[in-house]
């Protein structure tokens, strides 16, 4: 922040004659004193006599100094010296000895810094005697950033060089006095963030790089990565690993974290680090010729324990027993009898909400009552898309036990219906959602069907390895999948989860094998087909392999440009919000709200239209192309309307912005634009029930188009994804009640109620992790997969193509805390959870929670709480106490 | 030589140093495998680093010492399909459906005949004039007995019914309710006249059963007597005049104080009217005291909720809150005769209870189930007595009720408004509403909430049931019939 807009202290000019007069009856007597000292001083200067001038300015800067500032107003020496401000600056003109030259200069500039609007301060601080900076006292040295920061934009290189020597030595003064910030303004204003590294010291580094990361999100693209990597450089100078590393997944620079990863020696830090890999889901390829005991460190990056130490929470928490779907419900509470069902006839929407439910709750936990216990008849109770989603809902049960999790769901494989052998398929890739195995058992069994003749078949194994091997971009499985995308059999469905799986396992990887492939197929299908609901998974695939890489993406919009234009637009927008995913760039905010602004001509022809869809026979080809072409403008809209929300979701401000923002957009906008709001409002507060989110959104699940409340209800269950809300759940209820006899709505109250009790309330959705720096790309693309499959609500989630509501798997994380000895074994400690203070900027060691409880680990950490050791006994490797922490022994601690 | 030693892993278990020759046939390994978990190698699906073993060969598996191949499979029984098929209710017609949930079949309003609609659905609520209805052979006459039996009997389908041939037979009946109104539709009626004039019809039309004591079937089910006493207050010599009257329905009289049923009900016991006096001549004061001597089975309760204004010349309604009990005792209307007659009978459900509360006190009975569902299974040990006494088929020998339907009206004047039927489900608590052609299930406690005091729907006319006695089933007995 540029110091040159620091208020300058208003004073009126001062008036001569008898105005002067007064003012002098009303100065106290050492007031008086110190005025007719300075006059003085400055009268001595005036007069011819140089002998007496250095005389004069040092007694001029002993007064000067003994002052003592306050904040609201000017020192009294300076304020008395403002008459005589030009007087000096001739007096500075006649007098010939450097020495004494360079003195008043000093003298000046200090003088300059309550009067001029030019930057006089800086301009004789320069011609000035260059000793310490910081004799002026501290609101000096800030006058003088503010000034080098504003002149630095108008002067060459050569004026640059001067600047950059004072800059050295503000920086120091600034180290050494509680100044960090102003520190890093200055550098950053002038662009030279690489001298920070030489006069950052132990003390400081932690509090510099604090300050550098909380900026990231204010500034554009491509200064954002500069700070990245000064933090990280700084990082790195201190030996601060942990930090290091985050900032190297945080900048998604592979070759950094590598480099990070084989630097470390000790074996405890690299557990340390291999945990914190395994949570953001990097997998080093390493062998023992370059770390020690690398397959034990392999198998925690690709978190193999991970289900074992679930269970162990539970366990704790004592939580094991299996729920049913009912038991989230809660119907007992509900005032009317449910109309539908009533026990005697199964209704398959609801069955299908059950299924749903029963995986959500229970996901992770291994065992429920109505599939495991039942064996397949309550398969049998789903009917044909239904049978698949129940048969895949084994996988989130058995999600991350890739040991004893295949083998439950193998014998469904062996079923005579597709459907439930798609599920299966469907199922076992869940099972490996995030977690590696050497084996490779989901690649193994699944892609033997991605080419089956059977559409259904493909689907299920098609999203399985999509999901499987989510962020892995491994060629072998993308060397699988990407055939199906030129293959002219398969329907638009099977293209379309082809693209978005391929998308997901190489999101954020800008892998041109995938983004080629999508190309490809987006080239080749007829308009007609690109029409098709499911073609907008093939424009996520490519922003999925861009996710995060900023102005990269470019190159691949630019290409965009040779598809026909309906689509194009929608592309382009779509690849260039997941581009921008959680920056904050403002700027990328500005051009989508420009785009949701548009109104087009018609919007009741095209909503007609949208109602008569296929009904409609092709009546005036102009017109229908014309309607055509508004109603995928407006697809363009909704991706823009979530991309507000996807780009803006990393930091609290931008947050609060948009969900100010999409307040007017409900008001006034398109349907199509109110109907993916609520969405947007879901992804900026995931796994976080705000009120005021909630409210809102309470508010739209009453809305009279079917879609807004659809969408709404769908956003409430995932803004309290797995978080127990008590108030949520009762808002549910009340839903369920309103809804009870639309099986639409009621449906979507189930799953939100199910997502709401999430792994019984202790997983999370949020992609955000590691103290809301690191956003994981997987989860994202989760989220981002869930949410365009909303857009289309009706023929897609409340359709056939329900099994797309797993793609939140990707996005499903227990949100606890285990600490770990030093041999891998699980150390229950003391630790205080608390709500975290924000303390960037702050001086010393500021306390980091307030109101916190102490519980002894393992621990579940809520949205936006924050967890300390709270024994001395043991000193955490990780700064940040979430997920997986190694503890060490304090070798100084005492009993 | 293509041998290794391999680890396989099945689950949660590991085979350490598994001899492989790749020389073999794959089976081979798996029969190896096979002796180890027990899984049979056609259920084996074995794999390394991502590829599968087929049973053709090696192919190209990267086989090599240490390396460790997964297992799945099981030796569980394969999914099979069940033999009944699930149905769904998407999959089902609206009148399909309505048979599954066990709704009662709706009745189509034509045309300001919820009245009627209302009326008929109560009156189904008597199972043994539903059973006579429907067992009634046609006889070929338009008469409302026989519409009505035929629409009973299209009802049980479980489709809406369109009751066009009742509606004709009743205006042929009763010619004032084919009152046409301004712009030639047809008027509201009122619904109790309806129900009134209704029961009066099947009284000629449907004898009695098992009885010959009663000349009608409604009369033998719905019918009491009571016993009027009429005592002059103004002369102790006066002997008290006694006489019997018939009754189809109780009037609730609502009055200021009434809050309750039962007061309203209470009020017509003890009534001073004036009359002359043979003894003195002249207009006296007497007091009328109207006890009842024989409850029937089915106990009409009709609200007095409409008085003519004359001014405004409507029937005006008294929307005054009158609660009604879902259990109803009617002890304090009885004569001392009649009380004396059914008190075995209220010792036996004293019994019973009694017996129950112990029961729950001593924790023997299994802890209370949380859905509706298991009741029922309690009631399966447990035996029905019958209702009547046994030389009165159709009475109720305990005093006790039970709430079988509510006929409400909504609206400030009886020829005006709409009226809905609230009749009883077969499971505990539940309940219907039967609004002409649209039923929908609903709570008994918004049954409770039709007492009135707003411009709800207020209960107008209530029809009881006898409370049946339920005794443990003693194996030997021969069960009793009731009719």
């Amino acid at each position: 922040m540029p110091a040159a807009e620091k208020k300058k202290v208003e004073t009126p000019a001062p008036a001569p004659g008898k105005k002067v007069e007064e003012e002098k009856n009303e100065l106290s007597e050492e007031d008086q004193h110190l005025q007719d000292e300075l006059n003085m001083c400055v009268e001595r200067l005036v007069e011819n006599n140089s002998a007496l001038y250095m005389a004069a300015l040092e007694s001029l800067r002993t007064l000067i100094r003994a002052s003592t500032t306050s904040m609201t107003s000017v020192p009294k020496p300076l304020k008395f010296l403002r008459p005589h401000f030009d007087t000096l600056k001739e007096v500075f003109e006649k007098i010939q000895d450097p020495q004494t030259k360079q003195f008043c200069a000093d003298v000046i500039s200090v003088l300059a810094m309550t009067m001029s609007e030019t930057r006089e301060c800086l301009k004789y601080r320069l011609l000035g005697s260059e000793d310490q900076i910081g004799e002026w006292g501290h609101e000096y040295v800030r006058h003088l950033s503010g000034e080098i920061a504003a002149d630095w934009a108008d002067s060459d290189d050569q004026a640059h060089e001067r600047l950059l020597v004072l800059v050295r030595q503000i920086i120091p003064y600034n180290m050494a006095h509680n100044a960090e910030a102003d520190a890093c303004d200055l550098l950053m204003e002038i662009e030279h963030l690489d001298i920070l590294e030489q006069f950052v010291d132990e003390g400081a580094y932690h509090r510099v790089c604090l300050y550098l990361t909380s900026c990231v999100p204010y500034v554009p693209d491509p200064e954002n990565t500069i700070l990245l990597e000064t933090s990280l450089k700084l990082n790195m100078k201190f030996n601060q690993l942990p930090q290091a590393m985050l900032l190297a997944m945080q900048l998604n620079d592979m070759e950094k974290i590598r480099n990070i990863f084989i630097q470390c020696t000790d074996p405890s830090m690299q557990k340390q680090l291999s945990y914190m890999l395994g949570r953001q889901q990097i997998c080093l390829e390493i062998d023992d010729s370059e770390v020690k005991d690398s397959e034990e460190l392999v198998e925690i990056m690709s978190n193999n324990h991970l289900n074992h130490h679930f269970l162990n929470l539970a366990r704790e928490l004592d939580i094991m027993e299996p729920k049913v779907p009912e038991d989230v419900y809660k119907s007992h509470l509900e005032n009317v009898r449910a109309t539908f069902g009533g026990g005697q006839v199964d209704s398959a929407r609801q069955n299908l909400a059950a299924s749903f439910v029963n995986g959500f709750v229970n996901a992770g936990f291994g065992q429920d009552k109505l599939l495991m216990d039942g064996g397949t008849k309550w398969l049998y109770k789903n009917k044909e898309h239904g049978m698949m989603s129940a048969t895949a809902s084994l996988g989130l049960l058995l999600l991350w036990d890739i040991d004893g999790g295949l083998t439950p769901i193998d014998k469904y494989l062996y079923s005579a219906e597709d459907y439930i052998k798609s599920g299966a398929l469907l199922a076992c890739g869940m099972v490996n959602c995030g977690v590696r195995s050497e084996c490779d058992p989901a690649l193994a069994l699944l892609s033997d069907y991605v080419m089956h003749t059977s559409n259904v078949m493909r689907l299920g194994s098609i999203l399985g390895l999509g999901l499987a091997y989510a962020g892995s971009n491994r060629s072998q499985v993308l060397k699988v999948l990407t055939p199906v995308l030129s293959d002219p059999k398969a329907n638009m469905e099977v293209i379309g989860v082809t693209g978005l799986a391929c998308g997901m396992i190489a999101v954020g990887s800008t892998n041109s094998t995938v983004t080629n492939a999508i190309m490809q197929t987006l080239m080749e299908r007829s308009e007609a087909d690109l029409k098709e609901t499911f073609a907008r998974f093939l424009p996520l695939g490519l922003g999925l392999c861009y996710l995060g890489r900023q102005e990269q993406a470019d190159v691949l919009i630019e290409s965009l440009g040779v598809i026909s234009e309906p689509f194009r637009s929608m592309a382009v927008t779509m690849v260039e919000v997941c581009a921008y995913a959680g920056t904050g760039n403002v700027l990328k905010v500005q051009k989508l709200l420009h785009i949701c602004s548009e109104h087009y001509e018609t919007p009741e022809k095209e909503e007609k239209k949208h109602d008569r869809k296929g009904k409609d026979d092709k009546k005036d080809d102009k017109k229908d192309d014309k309607e055509d072409k508004e109603k995928d403008l407006t697809a363009r809209q909704a991706i823009a309307v979530i991309g507000i929300a996807l780009i803006s979701m990393g930091e609290d401000i931008g947050a609060e912005m948009a969900y100010r923002t999409f307040g007017h957009l409900l008001r006034y906008c398109e349907p199509v634009i109110r109907r993916a709001v609520p969405l947007a409002l879901g992804l900026i507060s995931v796994s976080n029930p705000k009120l005021n989110i909630l409210d809102t959104l309470s508010k739209f699940s009453h809305d009279s188009d079917a879609e807004v409340a659809h969408n709404a209800i769908f956003a409430m269950g995932m803004v309290g994804a797995g978080t127990n809300n008590a108030r949520l759940a009762a808002m549910l209820r009340q839903l369920a009640q309103y809804h009870a006899k639309d099986p639409n709505n009621l449906f979507m109250v189930r799953i939100a109620q199910g997502l709401a009790h999430l792994g019984k309330g202790t997983l999370t959705l949020s992609p955000y992790h590691s103290g809301h720096q690191l956003m994981s790309p997987v989860a994202v693309a989760g989220l981002m997969a869930t949410l365009v499959s909303f857009l289309d609500v009706k023929s897609i989630i409340l359709g056939k193509s329900h099994y797309l509501l797993y793609t939140l798997v990707a996005a499903m994380s227990p949100r606890m805390l285990v600490t770990l000895s030093e041999d891998f074994q699980p150390l229950p400690v003391p630790v205080r959870v608390g709500m975290a203070v924000d303390v960037v900027g702050q001086a010393g060691k500021p306390k980091t929670i307030t109101g916190f409880q102490t519980h002894t680990t393992p621990v579940l950490l809520a949205h936006g709480e924050r967890a300390e050791l709270a024994t001395e006994e043991y000193i955490p490797l990780s700064p940040i106490m979430e997920g997986f922490v190694v503890l060490r022994k304090n070798p100084e601690y005492e009993a | 030589m293509p041998g290794f030693k391999v680890k396989v892993k099945w689950g949660k278990n590991v085979y350490n140093d598994i001899e492989l020759n790749t020389d073999e046939h794959p089976l081979v390994f798996k029969a190896q495998i096979f002796t180890l978990t027990g899984v049979q190698p056609d259920r084996q699906k074995v794999m390394l680093k991502g590829a599968q073993l087929k049973d053709d060969g090696w192919g190209d598996l990267p086989v090599k010492n240490g390396a460790t191949f997964l297992m799945l499979g099981t030796a569980d029984e394969l999914a099979l399909e069940p033999e009944k098929k699930t149905v769904f209710m998407e999959d089902l017609s609206e009148a399909e459906l309505n048979t599954k949930l066990d709704l009662p079949a709706g009745l189509v309003n034509l045309g300001n005949t919820c009245y009627m609609n209302a009326t008929v659905q109560c009156l189904k609520m008597v199972p043994e004039l539903k059973k006579s209805l429907v067992e009634l052979r046609p006889q070929g006459s338009s008469g409302l007995v026989d519409s009505l039996s035929e629409v009973f009997r299209s009802m049980q389908t479980g489709s809406c019914v369109p009751p066009l041939l009742l509606l004709g037979a009743l205006h042929r009946a009763v010619p004032r309710f084919a009152e046409k109104g301004p712009n030639g539709g047809l008027c509201q009626q009122d619904a109790s006249e309806c129900w009134t004039e209704m029961v009066r019809l099947m009284q000629s039309g449907l004898p009695a059963q098992n009885s010959n004591k009663h000349n009608s079937l409604v009369e033998q089910y719905m019918g009491g007597r009571m016993s009027v006493t009429l005592q002059c207050t103004e002369s102790d010599t006066e002997p008290p005049l006694v006489s019997e009257e018939n009754f189809l329905h109780l009037s609730c009289f609502i009055g200021q104080e009434t809050g309750h049923m039962n007061s309203g009900l209470k009020a017509k016991i003890k009534e001073q009217i004036s009359k002359m006096s043979s003894s003195l001549s002249r207009d006296a004061v007497y007091t009328k005291t109207s006890l009842i001597d024989r409850l029937p089975a089915y106990l009409t309760v009709q609200f007095v909720r409409f008085y003519y204004k004359e001014r405004e010349a409507v029937n005006a309604k008294i929307l005054k809150d009158v609660k009604f009990p879902l259990q109803f005792d009617a002890w304090e209307l009885c004569t001392p005769r009649l009380q004396a007659l059914i008190e075995p009978t209220r010792a036996k459900f004293k019994e019973i209870e009694d017996q129950r509360t112990q029961d729950a006190l001593e924790g023997k009975d299994k802890p209370k189930p949380s859905k509706g569902v298991e009741p029922m299974e309690v009631d399966k040990d447990l035996e029905a007595q019958p209702y009547s006494f046994t030389d009165d088929p159709g009475s109720n020998n305990s005093g006790y009720y039970e709430l079988q339907a509510v006929l409400t009206h909504r609206g400030r004047s009886s020829s005006s408004g709409h009226y809905v039927a609230w009749v009883k489900g077969d499971s505990p608590d539940t309940w219907y509403k039967c609004d002409d052609d649209v039923v929908s299930p609903v709570t008994d406690k918004e049954i409770l909430k039709l007492s009135g005091g707003g411009d709800w729907h207020v209960a107008y006319m209530l029809l009881y049931g006898p409370k049946v006695l339920k005794v443990p089933k003693k194996p030997a007995e021969e069960p009793m019939s009731e009719n």
